[in-house]
């Protein structure tokens, strides 16, 4: 009898905020627990082992998000469908107002000062534009998907805020929500010519976005392309992180024990290079524990939505996800030189406080989309806040 | 409506499908990472070890070259020599011991040394160079630069040796550099490296961000031999600012030797028109070069605690009682205050009374009446406790300060002590007790609380003989921004009445340094004696003198030529007794000494003897 009503969770979750919790699937906010656990282990060894001036700081945001997650998970997914166009417009404002009022980190503008945080309109943006492309998607009926007009407003919502960022300048995040927001459109059913096109038209237009790229920018891909080319400069970065990594063997040199990045061999070693730390330490059985942990997380959220029916859920699952593994998969190709340094955090884990904090926020809200997987938010059918079976 | 279901429930298996493949290339994308940081930690791991673990990417510090000093002729005084060393890395010299034999085999090496290289390879970091051999010659730095594919672990580096030149001469003035203790690398942790030294006293100490320069960096790549595969970057090191000093180091060799004939004290010579410090001697002293080279701590114990403190400059950090020579500020503060004029007459009759204590003259007879010139002249205490009576203690202060005591100078040396111009405030902040009339008077003749330093009262001297504001300086300054020092806002009738009085001092028959007369100079010195009161005020008579460290100080301050001063020397002598039988005849002897160096035209003929010191006949005030 008990069993049955914890197997029927649809009916558990109308009752407590518990039971929504466990609906929406309560492993996201363990792995990420440990995950930033993770990062205040590396933030308190990165500094030869003090809790100063990382690790406390990301223990407390750390705890502090998570309460955004569970704010953001008891919401209901009607609450998100409603708030995703004002969100977006939010983000797209702050990310305008960047350039006016914002302030300026080694060269960047990225962060807007609110007095108590500052924050970096980028990193809301990145779930902003998952919820309102699965907003879109929800509210265009099947048959006009991949109508060009369709399309065409996918591609200008998600192309304004990357514009917007990578004037900044911000390669990395730019190509990151481009990405994202591609592969959303991909993931709502777009017809797969679009993509065979737009893949033709980069190719094409290559050599313009060449032109159009800061000098920075141009020498990390052309150290990308060749590392030895300035092992002081982009290179040393890359160079030094691999000579970390590769320190650490399989099972690493031991908690506080890693000389290469506690040195400050490995720049950035807080922040987008964290993981050369852990692997440093940690040998290889540390990177893919975090590497295995994210990909628990992220086919977590894939694999749910078998049990999604919602478009809007659907999608912005999905989009988390694919948020999740962007950035993953980019910061750890990176760190390996596998890819050229663009400045894109490892989630959860490296120091930072818009990156944690929307990353938290980000799987609150896929947790309150499959505790609302059943329902249907269908804008055309009156809907109420109480949510129904379906 | 039925074809919209169809084409939703379409729409929604291809989301599905296209969900999953989003999910496979995910999972897809991370096994290849996943592999791929197996390659470079695992497989490749060993290959990168080495560069990470034995020798990583290097980075070494170019220590930056210090300034060098020069007295005002050139002469090097502090000098960074290159020093070519041999040191070993523990971490990469494989066999250590075996590693060590072949280098013996090109330089020599004791058994005991080897014994404490091997000791210190077992304490200190495996990656910390020990230092096998400074100093080396080129000639063998090369012959080991050749071998070094065969030594494992070692490394030649050039770095700086400081050395000094007439260490013990100038040395209170250049003063010496030392490792760093913790306080200063604190302040800067590039001195926490070995080959780094700070500046411990004297000018290196008060000097240290001018002489220092910054080191420079090199970044380079290493093999697992500590063989240098390449340099990645290099930044050269700037060199410390040289300085040229106003110290005449011949001179103040000669005003030394001069100084230990008579005693423990300090003598400072300046050039009373721009402040330069000729001389500024100080005995006992002490062998900077030995303690650059080292010292045991025991040795360094022992010249901490000797008696005579050669360590600190009594030139500077001595603080005495100026006793009479202070009778040059209450005699321009009373006229100043025209609280009298040079034609006011006090009557003494060997003492006053005040507040009911008596307050006696040094010549306890009385020197009947005297104006300014003859109280400067006999040196009557009597005189000065009326004017500094009148005056009062702030208008006493007042003068002093502006005469230069009670205070530091920006001459480029850190320790300056500030002496003590006592007032009201500072007595009751200090000792929270009211100022007393008496202690006044006391301070009127340069006793009480009143504290100076030899270079405070030269400084006081060259006021008082230019009338300008002199401030002493050790450092040449730039040519180019040379100014005479501003003429002091006090009447110069006033100044000329003093300055005739202490030419009376010297040159007139009765004065108190009667006997310290330059002699064979074509020039007058003026002056003034001093004798601070170790013991009691009239515990003994003039006539028996108590020995050893009860005796007096002997102080003397003079200038020449009087009649347009050039040189300011003051002149204390510890327990030398009084002004006139020590500190005088040694500055008319110092005086000379310029003359003969800087004014040699104003040398009638060399002279040959030194005139046995005078013995004055009575204690001069």
């Amino acid at each position: 009898m008990s069993l049955r009503f914890i197997q029927d969770r649809s009916a558990f979750h109308r009752t407590s905020a518990i039971g929504r919790l466990l609906a929406g699937g309560i492993q996201l906010p363990v792995i990420a627990v440990l995950l930033g656990g993770v990062g205040v282990l590396a933030l308190y060894s990165v500094v030869g082992g003090s809790m100063e001036p990382y690790a406390t700081s990301h223990l407390v945001r750390l705890l502090a998000g998570i309460g955004l997650l569970l704010l953001s998970a008891l919401l209901p997914a009607r609450f998100w469908l409603l708030a995703s166009v004002p969100l977006y417009v939010l983000s797209l404002m702050a990310l305008a107002a960047v350039p006016v009022l914002g302030v300026t980190i080694s060269g960047a503008q990225r962060w807007l000062d609110l007095g108590i945080l500052t924050l970096q309109p980028a990193e809301l943006m990145k779930l902003s534009l998952v919820l309102v492309l699965a907003y879109s998607y929800q509210r265009l009926p099947p048959h006009v998907v991949s109508r060009p007009l369709a399309v065409l407003l996918a591609l200008t919502l998600t192309l304004v805020p990357a514009v917007l960022v990578l004037e900044q300048p911000d390669l990395g995040t730019a190509m990151l929500i481009g990405a994202c927001g591609l592969t959303l459109m991909f993931a709502a059913g777009v017809n797969g010519l679009y993509f065979v096109a737009g893949a033709l038209t980069v190719g094409i237009l290559a050599p313009v976005i060449w032109s159009g790229l800061h000098d920075y920018q141009r020498e990390r891909i052309l150290v990308f392309l060749d590392p030895e080319r300035d092992l002081l400069g982009a290179g040393y970065q890359v160079f030094q992180s691999r000579i970390a990594l590769a320190a650490g063997g399989l099972s690493g040199k031991g908690f506080l024990q890693g000389t290469q990045t506690q040195l400050d061999f490995v720049p950035e070693n807080h922040t987008d290079f964290v993981l050369s730390l852990i692997g440093e330490e940690h040998g290889f059985i540390g990177t893919a524990g975090v590497l295995g942990l994210f990909a628990a997380l992220m086919l977590t959220l894939i694999l749910s939505i078998w049990r999604t029916r919602g478009r809007f859920q659907r999608l912005v699952v999905t989009g988390v996800s694919v948020l999740f593994f962007l950035h993953v998969s980019v910061n750890v190709a990176m760190v390996m030189g596998l890819l050229p340094v663009v400045g894109v955090p490892l989630p959860l884990i490296s120091f930072g406080g818009s990156s944690l904090l929307t990353a938290l926020a980000a799987l609150g809200v896929a947790m309150s989309m499959q505790a609302d997987g059943a329902a249907d938010l269908a804008p055309n059918r009156r809907a109420s806040w109480r949510l129904s079976r379906g | 409506m039925f074809e919209m279901e169809t084409a939703e429930a379409r729409l929604t298996r291809r989301m599905t499908r296209r969900a999953m493949l989003i999910g496979g290339a995910q999972a897809g994308v991370l096994g290849f990472l996943a592999l791929k940081l197996y390659d470079v930690q695992v497989v490749y791991g060993r290959r990168y070890a080495l560069l990470a673990d034995e020798n990583r990417i290097d980075v070494q510090l170019l220590p930056a070259r210090r300034g060098e000093i020069r007295d005002r002729n050139g002469v090097v005084l502090a000098e960074s020599r290159e020093d070519l060393r041999v040191t070993i890395v523990p971490a990469t010299a494989g066999r250590i011991e075996v590693t060590l034999d072949r280098l013996r085999k090109l330089i020599d090496i004791t058994d005991q040394e080897r014994e404490e290289i091997l000791a210190l390879a077992g304490k200190v970091g495996r990656f910390q160079p020990i230092v096998v051999r400074r100093g080396l010659n080129w000639e063998t730095f090369a012959h080991i630069n050749v071998q070094l594919p065969q030594l494992p672990g070692v490394e030649t580096s050039i770095g700086w040796r400081r050395a000094y030149w007439r260490g013990s001469d100038v040395g209170h003035i250049v003063g010496y550099v030392g490792r760093a203790d913790r306080r200063e690398i604190a302040d800067a942790p590039v001195r926490r490296l070995p080959d780094q030294r700070v500046g411990k006293s004297g000018l290196e100490l008060g000097m240290e961000s001018e002489l220092a320069g910054s080191p420079g960096v090199i970044r380079r790549e290493v093999d697992a031999r500590g063989r240098v595969v390449r340099e990645l970057a290099r930044e050269a090191p700037r060199a410390g600012r040289d300085l040229v000093l106003t110290i005449d180091s011949t001179l103040q060799g000669k005003v030394l030797e001069r100084l230990r004939k008579v005693g423990l004290g300090a003598v400072v010579a300046l050039d009373a028109t721009s402040g330069d410090v000729l001389t500024m001697a100080s005995t006992p002293t002490f062998d900077t070069q030995r303690l650059a080279e080292g010292i045991s701590a025991d040795e360094w114990r022992e010249l901490v605690n000797e008696p005579g403190h050669p360590l600190a400059s009594k030139a500077t950090r001595g603080e005495y009682p100026p006793a009479s020579t202070f009778k040059l500020v209450t005699a321009l503060a009373g006229l100043e205050a025209r609280v009298v004029d040079p034609t006011t007459v006090i009557t003494c009759r060997g003492s006053i009374e005040h507040g009911g204590h008596r307050f006696g003259c040094w010549a306890s007879g009385g020197h009947g009446p005297v104006r300014l010139h003859e109280a400067l002249k006999h040196s009557c205490d009597v005189y000065f406790y009326t004017v500094a009576r009148k005056l009062g203690i702030n208008r006493l202060a007042e003068m002093s300060h502006q005469l230069g005591l009670g205070q530091t100078y920006p001459c480029g040396l850190a320790d300056l002590r500030p002496g003590l111009v006592p007032d009201p405030l500072w007595k009751l902040a200090l000792k929270n007790k009211p100022w007393y009339g008496g202690e006044t008077l006391l301070a009127g003749i340069g006793q009480g609380f009143v504290l100076a330093t030899p270079l405070q009262l030269a400084v006081m001297t060259a006021r008082v003989a230019t009338g300008r504001e002199v401030v002493p300086r050790l450092v040449k300054a730039d040519p180019m921004a040379l100014a005479r020092p501003r003429l002091m806002p006090v009447k110069a009738a006033w100044l000329k009445a003093i300055r005739r009085g202490l030419e009376g001092v010297v040159n007139e028959p009765g004065g108190t340094a009667n006997g310290a007369a330059l002699m064979g100079v074509s020039a007058r010195l003026a002056g003034k004696t001093g004798t601070a009161q170790v013991a009691r005020l009239g515990s003994y008579s003039g006539a028996d003198e108590p020995p050893g460290n009860l005796r007096d100080h002997s102080l003397f301050v003079g200038y020449a030529p009087a009649e347009a001063p050039r040189f300011a020397v003051a002149a204390v002598v510890e327990h030398g007794g009084a002004g006139s039988k020590t500190a005088a005849p040694l500055v008319r002897d110092v005086m000379r000494d310029l003359f003969v160096q800087f004014v040699p035209e104003l040398v009638a003929q060399p002279v040959l003897m030194d005139p046995s010191p005078s013995t004055d006949q009575s204690r001069g005030g």
